[in-house]
């Protein structure tokens, strides 16, 4: 195979002319000539990429259309190739494949492709300053390279991704689906709070009615007792002879009762004369405390005892209740309407209708009104009524509905006591007649009782004045202010009732606890308030979250940009819900994927960094890690046959510690205490270690094979290249390579030495000379 | 050594380092280098487009 090669470079950058079909062949010429780069072009035809990326972006700047032509191929052919590196690409690092844009090709002078040149040809290249130290820190540098290469894609797709992803995330961004569930939650305690403070201002309210009650029955019952009154002389006499009628009557009553036993006893006249006087009295007391009720009815609802009055005032009452209904009934809808107003306002007041303003959302035959001035008229709706009605009015109505709802349930009792009343006449009219009937069946049947007759009637008169006296005292109870005409020990009684109720011991305490209950409900009225405002507040963030995710879940089913999610994001009922799961989801791959970039970079550095004492990265763990896994992959690729035979004198390598720079090797069973690579680094050594490498190399299937040993200046100076072309040309190396390359940097001034030379020696140093003085190189067989 | 691709051998050194890592950390290592093996197939916008979809319809499915 010949090579020759027609330099279109710039910048310094140098390429020899030409390696010859010889094999093995040596070329020897000073630095910087372009030995190497020969050989490195000759590597990225057969579509190896050699380079690191600094060297790569000098390669591109500098190489130009340099030409590479072949010759002497198997089968004769033969190829062209010129590089093209106006077409490799200016924004990637050094690339990981080789396309098509390398360059163009002739084949046979036939137009070809990249990749058809790349299956003529095999270029393996051993560099041959490499020690067993060298070679690892080299393979570990290889892994780096890879990692970054790695790392390089997958930035790349991380950015392809992340574009798709990246408006998701803003459409999503404005809400955070955990500051959305906490204010929701936060709007539950909130109106659960505005509740209980709520319950506790109405509890207040009741039992301040009940103190004002009870402060109110003891300034009546004050009054009442007031002893300059001349009411009061009057209610003494009349309560003094109750009292003696009363006993009066009782006693009477049981000689009545006893009389009429013993009457019965003595037959059918007389039994049936006592159970009718019997029925009598019942019905006249029936009709006294009809009587008594109809009277105190009367003067608690001052009222005459008329029932087309009481129909009227009962109307009237229903009338002022249905009033006092519809206005509560108005107070909670404005309440309503303000969590309403607080809804929509939200919504026109949120990102769906940003830069809408202008644009009309209510049409009349009139007039439009535009988004904005719905938004403004509804929020100064709700100033107005977030002030009314006032918290005194909504308790002054609930007391007024209350008071009526009594006065009508009394008014409606009074009515039916007035019908009663009829009634139960009736009854005692027929009780009379059945008293008279049987007088007469006595006084026919001999067994008329003139005592017992004159009890009855003397127990009638009693109770006649019972009566009276009874109906006077209550309108002087009236007169003296007490409710419903009572006594003053059943007012008495009533207030200690409410002062039980109270928990207070003496009625003199009461002001001192209204005062008190006045303050707590001004401060219950405070908290009412200002849960009630806090309640405000979070509804309207809950809204206007609630309207960015609709317009964000709407943003996304509706605009071309995401139409590539429509496969994976189905519509759900539930927006917030499904705003929820999606917002985790691309939230939790943009995180993820930027761990796993930075995975691979991270593991690129220590691999890169293996050889180091001290880590590279603060992750302890992670470079310990990559160490062991380093130091494995490294033990195997040195645990070879041709490696052990020819390194390790047949023993296995045990363990690899790259932090140490150390290795084991076992034999026999028995493991060597560890050694330092740098023990294995003589000339001899590095040689043995290249020839193992070289007899390692998988037979290429590609027809035309070159194998270069590059740096070999060592082995020169060693005077062991009689050993090498031995080597070289020895029946192992045959099926791996059809052409062996060795390349040496100058090794003499032969001009100088040809005086000090003879013979053979001095032709050779005088064609070296020349050839040097024509090219600066020079290329010859390589001698045993 | 034989000749492997770059991302083969990251993957390979990726596979290695879950073998050895802690046990806390060694799930969350296998699920990045199953990105990694996800994302080194996106090389245009098309492969970008099917790999951002399969992510999503993983996040969401779990």
């Amino acid at each position: 195979m010949r090579f020759q090669f027609e330099p279109r470079t710039t910048g310094g950058l140098h390429v020899i002319a030409e390696i010859p079909s010889v094999s093995p062949c040596l070329i020897e010429g000073r630095n910087g000539i372009g030995k190497t780069v020969a050989v490195r072009l000759l590597e990225l035809i057969a579509g190896h990429q050699p380079f690191t990326e600094r060297q790569w972006h000098s390669l591109r700047g500098r190489l130009g259309n340099t030409v590479v032509r072949a010759d002497g191929l198997r089968d004769g052919q033969t190829f062209e190739f010129t590089f093209t590196p106006e077409k490799w690409s200016t924004n990637e690092g050094a690339p990981l494949g080789l396309g098509e844009w390398l360059g163009r090709v002739t084949i046979d002078g036939a137009d070809a492709t990249v990749e058809e040149a790349q299956e003529l040809l095999w270029v393996e290249r051993f560099a041959g300053n490499e020690d067993l130290d060298l070679t690892l820190r080299r393979r570990t540098e290889i892994y780096a390279e890879n990692a970054h290469r790695t790392s390089r894609a997958v930035t790349g797709a991380v950015e392809r991704v992340t574009t798709l992803l990246g408006p998701l995330r803003d459409e999503l961004s404005p809400v955070d689906p955990v500051e959305f569930t906490a204010t929701k939650g936060q709007l539950g305690g909130a109106e659960a709070t505005e509740e209980a403070a709520r319950e506790a201002l109405a509890e207040r309210i009741r039992k301040h009615e009940q103190v004002l009650s009870a402060i109110d029955a003891r300034d009546r019952l004050r009054a009442a007792e007031d002893p300059h009154d001349g009411l009061q002389q009057r209610r003494h006499e009349l309560a003094k002879r109750l009292a003696e009628i009363s006993q009066d009557r009782d006693h009477l009553a049981k000689r009545i009762e006893k009389t009429s036993d013993s009457l019965k006893r003595q037959g059918d006249p007389q039994a049936a004369l006592g159970e009718a006087q019997r029925i009598l009295r019942y019905r006249r007391k029936r009709q006294r405390n009809i009587d008594s009720d109809i009277e105190r009815l009367r003067g608690v609802l001052d009222i005459d005892a008329d029932l087309e009055l009481i129909a009227e005032e009962e109307a009237k009452a229903q009338k002022a209740l249905l009033e006092l209904e519809d206005r509560q009934r108005a107070i909670n809808a404005g309440g309503m309407t303000v969590q309403l107003i607080d809804t929509v306002a939200g919504v026109l007041g949120g990102p769906g209708a940003a830069g809408l303003d202008e644009q009309a959302l209510l049409r009349f035959p009139e007039r439009v009104v535009t988004i904005a001035e719905a938004r403004d008229g509804m929020m100064r709706q709700r100033e107005q009524l977030h002030h009314e009605p006032k918290p005194d009015d909504l308790e002054s109505l609930t007391r007024d509905a209350s008071k009526l709802q009594r006065r009508v349930a009394m008014l409606a009792d009074l009515a039916a006591r007035i019908q009663e009343t009829a009634k139960q006449q009736e009854r005692i009219d027929e009780a009379e007649k059945d008293v008279t009937s049987a007088e007469e069946a006595v006084e026919r049947a001999g067994q008329r009782d003139e005592a017992y007759r004159a009890d009855n009637q003397q127990l009638g008169a009693l109770e006649e004045e019972i009566d009276t006296v009874t109906g006077e005292l209550t309108d002087i109870h009236g007169q003296l202010g007490l409710e419903g005409g009572k006594s003053p020990d059943d007012a008495r009684s009533d207030l200690d009732s409410m002062l039980t109720a109270l928990e207070v011991e003496e009625s003199s305490e009461l002001d001192a606890l209204e005062r008190g209950l006045r303050q707590e409900l001004d401060d219950g009225r405070v908290a009412v308030q200002r849960a009630a405002d806090h309640v405000a507040a979070l509804r309207r963030s809950v809204m206007v979250m609630n309207a960015s995710v609709d317009a964000a879940m709407s943003m996304i089913e509706s605009d071309e940009r995401f139409a590539w999610l429509h496969d994976v994001v189905t519509h759900e009922a539930n927006s917030a819900d499904a705003f929820t799961r999606l917002h985790g989801a691309v939230m939790g791959i943009l995180d993820e994927l930027e761990e796993a970039r930075n995975l691979v970079e991270v593991v690129g550095t220590l691999a890169g960094g293996a050889l180091q004492t001290q880590p590279m990265v603060p992750d302890v763990q992670l470079n310990q890690a990559v160490r062991a896994v380093l130091a494995e992959e490294l033990r195997q690729g040195l645990d070879t046959p041709q490696i052990r035979k020819w390194l390790f004198g047949g023993a296995h390598v045990e363990t690899i510690d790259l932090a140490e720079r150390e290795l084991v090797l076992v034999r026999d069973g028995a493991s060597s205490a560890p050694r330092a690579f740098d023990t294995f680094s003589t000339g001899e050594q590095a040689f043995a270690f290249t020839q193992a490498r070289i007899l390692e190399l998988e037979p290429s299937s590609r027809p035309n094979r070159l194998l270069v040993l590059d740096e070999f200046g060592a082995f020169v100076a060693a005077d062991r290249m009689p050993d090498l072309a031995a080597f070289l040309r020895s029946a192992e190396v045959a099926p791996i390579a059809d052409q062996v390359l060795v390349i040496l940097p100058l090794q003499l001034d032969y001009e100088a030495e040809l005086d000090n030379t003879t013979g053979q020696l001095r032709q050779r140093f005088e064609a070296r000379a020349e050839a040097l003085r024509d090219h600066d190189y020079y290329a010859e067989q390589l001698e045993a | 050594m034989p000749e492997e691709s770059a991302h083969a051998v990251t993957l390979r050194l990726l596979d290695a380092l879950g073998q050895v890592i802690a046990d806390e950390r060694r799930e969350s290592l296998i699920a990045h280098r199953e990105r990694v093996e996800r994302l080194i197939e996106v090389h245009d916008d098309e492969s970008a487009r099917k790999a951002a979809q399969e992510l999503l319809r993983d996040a969401l499915s779990v």
